[in-house]
């Protein structure tokens, strides 16, 4: 494959070049690579970086926050709720004890009463007295 | 130091935010969706805060929200909207500056979420805490209630027991009737009036002897000293309104009492009219649970029988002042210090209901909001509870012992204490929102206990003095000549601290305070709506 435009001088020094007795790869060469390029390419568990156990970390501590947090703040209702028949009772019986007050002041009282009233707790000393005709309920 | 956390996380959310869709605006095409979507999430964030810090300056120059409060949103929108400027305008654009990364949209996401939960995880965490101290406070509210709770006593007879015979026996207020019934059934208003007393109407001569059963037992009961009904919290549904169904009862007892000894003066009876007033009188003594109704109901009946006296001293004057000259107890003035007492601990029981939500829905607190709905939820919601309850659980308790030490100090001090603190409340709405709801209006109370004293002082002028004329057979030319025969001093007027008054009118006496106005106008009796003139007594 001598360029037809060199030299004649040059084209002869490449043809020299070209006849030199050259050194061939060993026979086991073929067989090496291959093993080595099987080995570099086999699959192998991804070591783990710091970046990872940090990321870990955050959402493990985010998600034991959350779940204290909401835990925490649930609502289990566990005081008796009001009926609104026994808030209208109030604000009328609230009204027949004192008609002088104004309609602003019967719905204060009437809140009022309605926090107030589970916060003395004591033993009814006469249970089992007849309920009298005073009382709306 | 939580509320600053929650700010800056929260800000640090909404910033993040807007990188996000700045970045990832820029992968857009030119035009208005590069820059628009970006600028709308600015303003979908930037217009509610404006509006919220607009209501908070509103609320602000009400007076029932705080300049920190005020200071702390508006920092906020004002930090938003610089950041936002930032942001957007460092923004890559596409195709702009090659030397210029690009925003990583993944990692600001993430970003974004994480700012997103700690913000919400703070708030939660400052909500519980929040509601584990008002937990505190109930029970600090509790405390108060039983230390305030009149004592029981189980060794002594007990009125109540009586009361709820007589009760039953008494006709029921007009309001418990059917309404076809109403009319027939009730001769007279539910006040005491005399001229809605005629002695020749056979209706009402009728009724009264059907009532004598029970006036009977009022007037047993009204004449032992203790009286403590039984009250059943503990009942299987929540006990609202079990302190009131007596306080009727006593009221309405108190008004058949006084028209009984108005039927008995008529007919000359005067030691048995007397006997009706005088348990007028313990009816009114009867009531001492600490609380504002209570007070109300006391005066009111201390002032039916006032009233009834007055006209029994004109139409028949007993012989037996005895019953009429016994001690009527704890001065109205000691009464209303424990009601403020009270007051508070309701209030404060109050307070957190109506924060915790479980006051929502009800009509008291529905008509009492002006935000109706929106400002019901408002108050149970952990925005409020974190950032707002504590200034206004702070203002409450501040009138409130305003209103206390106020009612301990005499008089005209107190009142003079009451106005000028009913002026800062009107000015500044309770310096909270449920302050304001809850604050009671303490001026027109105080006025309350103060008529209830003066009456008392007025009643026992007025004994007095018919005690004397029996004995000199001519009212007394001043109110020193009772002292000491018939009375150890001259009461003081609860306005003005000085002596009540006595004017010679017509043949009789115009015993009488200055009353509300605190101006002595000679007698003349007291307008209720304008609150001018004096409280009076009239001696024939």
């Amino acid at each position: 494959m001598t360029d037809p435009d060199l030299p004649a001088d040059l084209a002869e020094l490449e043809r020299r070049l070209a006849d030199r007795p050259r050194v061939g790869p060993s026979a086991g060469l073929g067989p090496r690579v291959l093993d080595a390029a099987r080995v570099a390419l086999r699959p192998r568990p991804a070591a783990a970086s710091w970046g990872s156990w940090a990321a870990l970390a955050a959402a493990v501590l985010v998600g034991i926050n959350l779940s204290m947090s909401v835990a925490a703040n649930a609502d289990w209702r566990l005081t008796a709720d009001v009926e609104p028949e026994q808030i209208d009772a109030t604000t009328d019986q609230l009204r027949a004890a004192a008609p002088e007050l104004s309609e602003r002041e019967l719905r204060r009282q009437a809140l009022l009463y309605r926090a107030g009233a589970g916060l003395t707790p004591t033993v009814d000393l006469n249970p089992y007295r007849e309920p009298d005709r005073w009382d709306v309920r | 130091m939580g509320r600053a956390l929650v700010l800056i996380e929260s800000l640090t959310a909404a910033l993040l935010l807007v990188a996000l869709v700045a970045a990832w605006a820029a992968h857009r095409p030119r035009g208005l969706a590069r820059w628009g979507w970006p600028v709308l999430v600015v303003l979908v964030v930037a217009i509610p805060a404006a509006l919220t810090v607009y209501g908070l300056w509103f609320l602000n120059r009400m007076g029932t929200v705080s300049l920190t409060s005020l200071t702390a949103a508006a920092g906020w929108t004002l930090a938003f909207l610089l950041g936002s400027f930032v942001v957007v305008s460092s923004a890559p654009r596409a195709g702009g500056d090659p030397e210029s990364r690009p925003w990583s949209i993944r990692s600001l996401g993430v970003a974004f979420a994480a700012a997103a939960i700690l913000t919400i995880i703070t708030m939660s965490n400052l909500d519980v805490a929040v509601k584990g101290q008002l937990a505190a406070v109930r029970v600090e509210a509790g405390a108060r209630a039983m230390a305030l709770a009149t004592p029981r006593s189980t060794g002594e007879p007990n009125a109540a027991t009586i009361y709820r015979r007589a009760f039953a026996a008494l006709a029921p207020p007009p309001e418990q009737l059917p309404a076809h019934l109403r009319d027939q059934a009730t001769p007279w208003p539910k006040h005491y009036d005399r001229a809605a007393y005629d002695p020749a109407n056979r209706e009402q001569k009728q009724f009264l002897e059907g009532q004598q059963r029970g006036l009977t037992l009022l007037r047993e009961a009204a004449a032992i000293p203790y009286c403590a009904f039984d009250r059943d919290w503990s009942g299987d549904t929540a006990p609202v309104d079990v302190p009131l169904p007596e306080l009727a009862g006593l009221r309405h007892g108190a008004v058949l009492l006084a028209y009984d000894a108005l039927a008995r003066a008529s007919r000359g009876d005067g030691d048995g009219a007397a006997a009706n007033v005088a348990a007028i009188f313990g009816l009114a003594r009867h009531i001492r649970y600490p609380l504002l109704i209570d007070l109300l109901a006391a005066v009111k009946i201390e002032r039916i029988g006032a009233q009834a006296l007055e006209d029994v001293l004109a139409l028949a004057p007993p012989k037996d002042l005895t019953p009429l000259a016994a001690d009527t107890g704890e001065p109205f003035r000691e009464f209303l210090r424990r009601t403020f007492a009270m007051e508070e601990a309701w209030g404060l029981a109050a307070i957190v209901m109506i924060a915790t939500g479980q006051a929502r829905g009800s009509p008291e607190l529905q008509e009492q909001t002006p935000m109706d709905a929106f400002g019901e939820a408002l108050l149970d919601s952990p925005v409020y509870r974190v950032f707002f309850l504590e200034g206004d659980l702070a203002a409450y308790r501040r009138h409130l012992r305003t209103m206390r030490e106020n009612a301990a100090r005499p008089t005209p001090a107190a009142l003079d204490g009451f106005d000028e603190h009913e002026k800062v409340i009107r000015a500044t709405r309770g310096g909270g929102v449920l302050a304001g709801l809850l604050i009671p209006a303490a001026y027109k109370i105080l006025y309350v206990a103060l008529d209830g004293d003066a009456t008392r002082g007025l009643v026992r002028l007025a004994v007095a003095a018919t005690a004397y004329k029996a004995k000199h057979g001519k009212h007394p030319e001043k109110l020193s000549d009772l002292v000491p025969e018939f009375l150890p001093e001259v009461p003081p007027d609860p306005y003005d601290g000085r002596p009540l008054r006595l004017k010679r009118s017509d043949g009789g006496l115009v015993l009488y305070s200055v009353g509300r106005d605190r101006k002595d106008d000679s007698g003349r009796a007291m307008d209720e709506e304008k609150w001018e003139g004096d409280l009076v007594f009239r001696l024939k």
